[in-house]
C-alpha cells in the first residue's frame, strides 16, 4: 500500500500526547505487564527520559526521584548497574544507568561508595581474549555488549588503547560478505548490529578501519532495508519495523549516507503508527505502543531533523547537547 | 522429578525488594505467588543455598518470569554445585538438559535459554551434537528465521567442529522457504569454514542459480550469488553467469536508457536484483561497453525499477569512469 506524498504530509506529529504517554509509564504499576518487565526497567527510563529531551520536555520526570533510582540499582556485588534493585548488575542496565546520570548532569552521584570505580572495572572485567565483552559474568557474547563497554567507558572518559584496540578487531570481524553486521563473527547481518558496530568504532574514532568499499556495501545494506511502503526491516524479506528508523538511521548517518533513505516514505510509516488516542508508537501501524519503539520512531525523525526535535547524536543515542560534552577519543595527553 | 511446593521453604525469611523511594515512585503490585517466590528466591541467592529445594525454586521462578537472567544465573550455580554433589556429573546434566528442553518449547523468544545452553554444554563431561539437533529442528520448525536460535546452531557447530549435515540442512529450509535470508547466510558460514575447492563452489553456484529460477526477484540468493564470487572466485564473473542475469532483465540494456526516459518506455523486469546484480559487475570490470552498460543499469533503478533508492543509484552512477 503506497501513501500518496499529498496525503502523508496532513499526519500530524503527536508531540503533547507522546509526552503525556511517556509521563504515565511509571504510574502503570497495577499492570501485570509492568512487573514482568524489571530485567528492563533501568532501559525503560532511558527511553522514555531520551525521547522527552528530543520533545524538549525533560523536566517531565523528577530528576532527583529518577536519579536515586538509579543508584538503588546498583549491584555492590558485580560493581555493575542492575535494570532494578535485587538483580544482578549486567552490561545493558549499566550503560542505560550511565547515559541517564549523563543526561541530568549528575555522573558526579557516581563518586559516592566508589560506585565510578568498581563501575569501570566491572566493564573492563567482562572483556574477553578476543576483544568482545560479555554481558555479565554469565558468559553471553555479542556485540550489544562491545557498544555496552565502550560507550559507558567512552561517557565516563574511561576508554584505553588496551580495551579499544582489541574490541574495534572484534567488531572488524562480525562484518559480513553482505555488507551488514552480525550479531558474533560469522552471524546472520542484522540492522541493529550495524548501529552496535557502527556506533563502537564513530565512539573511538576507528571509522577509518573500513575500507571505502566496505562503506559502500554498508551504505547499500543498510539502505536496501526500506521497503516500497516506506518503513525499514532488520534483516532481508522481513516485515517493516519502526525500531529499525533507529538502527538503520543511525548506521547511515554514522556513515555519512542517511540522504539513500526516501525521508518522507519514512515519516509517513513513523506517523502512522502513532496511536492517536493514547500518543506513542508502535513497531508498525495498527499495533499497541510501547516506550521502545516510541523513542526511536522519536529518535529517526529527529535524525531526517522533522517535526522540530532536539537533535540526536547517531553514535550514543542521546541529544547531541549531552553528548557534545563528552571528551573525544582518543584523549589528548 | 518431586513438584515445587511452597511448603519447603517455610524456614527462608523472604527478602522483600527495597528500593529506598517513597511507595508512591515504585510500589509494584506483585501477584502474591509472584511475590512469594522471588522473595524467597532472593534470600536463598543472597545466602547462596546449593540445594534441590532451590533448583525447584528456579525453576518455579523462571516459569514465572523466563527473562530474569538473575535467577538463571543462580540456577547455572546451583547446578554446578550439586552434579558435583550427586557424583554422575553427566546423569545429572543430561537430566539438566531435559528440563531445559521443556523450558525451551515454552519460551521461544526468550534469549537466556541459549546462553545457559552453552554454559551447560561447556561444563558437561560427554556433550554431543545428536543430543542437540531434535531441539534446534523444533525451535526452527516454529520460526524458520529465529535469530537465536541460527546463532545457537553455528555456536554448536563451531564447538563440535561438525559440519557434515549443514548443507543438507540449509537447503531443506530453502526448500520451505527460498527467502529465507538466515538460511541462505548459513551456507555462507558453512562454505567459508570449510575451504571448499573450485569445484565445489562452482556447484553451489549452479545450485543457487536453480534457486534464482525459481523466484528471480529475491534479494538473499543474488547476494549470496555474488558473495560466493567475491569471497571464494575473486570477483571474476564469467560470461555464463552474465548472461545468466540478463534472462531476468529483458534484454533492456540493448535499449537506450537516459535519465529523460519515459517510465512508460521501460519494460517490467522480471528481476530488479538481477539488474543491480549486472550494474555491479559491469562497474567492476572496467571498459567502455560495461561502463555505459552499468550506466544504463543504475538509471532504469533509479528511474522504474528501485525508486525508493534513486538516491543510491545517482551516487553510483557518479562513481562510474
Amino acid at each position: 500500500m503506497s501513501i500518496e506524498m499529498s496525503e502523508s504530509e496532513n499526519i500530524v506529529f503527536l508531540r503533547d500526547k507522546h509526552i503525556k504517554y511517556i509521563d504515565s509509564l511509571d504510574k502503570k504499576q497495577e499492570d501485570y505487564e509492568y512487573w514482568l518487565s524489571e530485567h528492563l526497567r533501568l532501559n525503560g527510563v532511558y527511553w522514555g527520559l531520551t525521547a522527552l529531551c528530543l520533545l524538549n520536555a525533560k523536566d517531565t520526570f523528577k530528576k532527583e526521584d529518577v536519579i536515586e533510582f538509579v543508584i538503588s540499582c546498583w549491584d555492590e556485588r558485580s560493581g555493575g548497574f542492575a535494570p532494578f534493585p535485587g538483580h544482578d548488575g549486567h552490561m545493558l542496565s549499566t550503560l542505560s544507568a550511565i547515559q541517564i546520570l549523563a543526561t541530568y548532569d549528575a555522573l558526579d552521584s557516581m563518586n559516592a561508595r566508589d560506585i565510578r570505580e568498581k563501575c569501570v572495572a566491572f566493564i573492563k572485567g567482562n572483556q574477553m581474549k578476543d576483544g568482545s565483552f560479555q554481558g555479565d559474568r554469565f558468559g553471553e557474547v555479542d556485540t550489544r555488549f562491545v557498544y555496552n563497554a565502550i560507550s559507558s567507558l567512552s561517557i565516563l572518559g574511561e576508554l584505553t588503547p588496551e580495551i579499544v584496540d582489541p574490541a574495534v578487531e572484534y567488531i572488524l570481524r562480525c562484518y559480513n560478505f553482505d555488507g551488514g553486521f552480525g550479531l558474533c563473527p560469522g552471524a546472520e547481518s542484522h540492522a541493529a548490529q550495524a548501529f552496535t558496530c557502527l556506533g563502537t568504532l564513530a565512539i573511538v574514532n576507528k571509522l577509518g578501519k573500513l575500507s571505502d568499499s566496505q562503506m559502500e556495501e554498508l551504505g547499500w545494506w543498510l539502505c536496501e532495508r526500506q521497503l516500497p511502503e516506506g518503513g525499514l526491516n532488520g534483516r532481508p524479506s522481513k516485515l517493516p519495523d519502526v525500531c529499525y528508523s533507529w538502527w538503520v538511521l543511525s548506521s547511515l548517518s554514522i556513515i555519512d549516507k542517511l540522504s539513500w533513505i526516501d525521508y518522507n516514505k519514512l515519516r509517513a510509516f513513523i506517523l502512522q503508527s502513532q496511536d492517536e488516542k493514547k500518543g506513542g508508537i508502535s513497531d508498525r501501524p495498527e499495533n499497541e505502543v510501547d516506550v521502545y519503539h516510541t523513542v526511536f520512531g522519536i529518535a529517526g525523525l529527529s535524525l531526517m531533523g522533522f517535526e522540530n526535535l532536539d537533535p540526536i547524536d547517531p553514535a550514543y543515542c542521546m541529544p547531541v547537547s549531552v553528548t557534545s560534552k563528552f571528551k573525544k577519543y582518543p584523549y589528548d595527553k | 522429578m518431586s513438584g515445587f511446593d511452597m511448603n519447603n521453604y517455610v524456614d527462608v525469611e523472604p527478602l522483600e525488594i527495597e528500593t529506598g523511594l517513597p511507595d508512591e515512585v515504585c510500589p509494584i503490585m506483585y501477584t502474591d505467588e509472584y511475590k512469594q517466590v522471588m522473595s524467597v528466591a532472593r534470600r536463598l541467592m543472597q545466602e547462596g543455598e546449593y540445594s534441590e529445594r532451590a533448583l525447584q525454586l528456579t525453576s518455579k521462578a523462571i516459569a514465572l518470569a523466563p527473562a530474569f537472567y538473575t535467577v538463571w544465573n543462580y540456577r547455572y550455580s546451583i547446578v554446578e554445585h550439586l552434579a558435583k554433589e550427586s557424583g554422575d556429573v553427566e546423569g545429572y546434566m543430561n537430566k539438566e538438559m531435559d528440563w531445559l528442553d521443556e523450558v525451551t518449547l515454552g519460551n521461544p523468544k526468550n534469549y537466556q535459554i541459549w546462553s545457559y545452553r552453552q554454559a551447560l554444554l561447556k561444563i558437561h563431561p560427554a556433550p554431543s551434537v545428536k543430543r542437540e539437533l531434535p531441539i534446534l529442528q523444533i525451535m526452527i520448525d516454529d520460526d524458520t528465521k529465529n535469530y537465536h536460535v541460527w546463532s545457537y546452531r553455528k555456536w554448536c557447530i563451531l564447538f563440535f567442529q561438525d559440519f557434515t549435515n549443514e548443507l543438507t540442512y540449509a537447503d531443506s529450509l530453502i526448500q520451505r522457504d527460498v527467502y529465507n535470508n538466515s538460511a541462505w547466510t548459513h551456507r555462507m558460514f558453512v562454505m567459508k569454514h570449510t575451504n571448499p575447492s573450485k569445484h565445489e563452489v562452482r556447484e553451489e553456484i549452479e545450485y543457487t542459480k536453480k534457486k534464482i529460477e525459481i523466484v528471480p526477484q529475491n534479494v538473499s540468493s543474488w547476494e549470496y550469488l555474488r558473495g560466493l564470487y567475491e569471497v571464494f572466485l575473486d570477483c571474476e564473473y564469467d560470461e555464463e553467469t552474465i548472461k545468466f542475469a540478463e534472462k531476468f532483465t529483458d534484454d533492456i540494456l540493448k535499449l537506450d536508457i537516459t535519465v529523460d526516459k519515459e517510465v512508460s518506455a521501460l519494460p517490467n523486469i522480471e528481476s530488479s536484483y538481477a539488474l543491480e546484480f549486472l550494474a555491479d559487475v559491469f562497474a567492476k570490470i572496467p571498459s567502455p561497453e560495461n561502463t555505459n552498460n552499468a550506466k544504463k543499469a543504475y538509471t532504469a533503478l533509479s528511474l522504474k525499477y528501485d525508486p525508493i533508492r534513486s538516491a543510491l543509484w545517482n551516487h553510483k552512477m557518479g562513481q562510474l569512469a
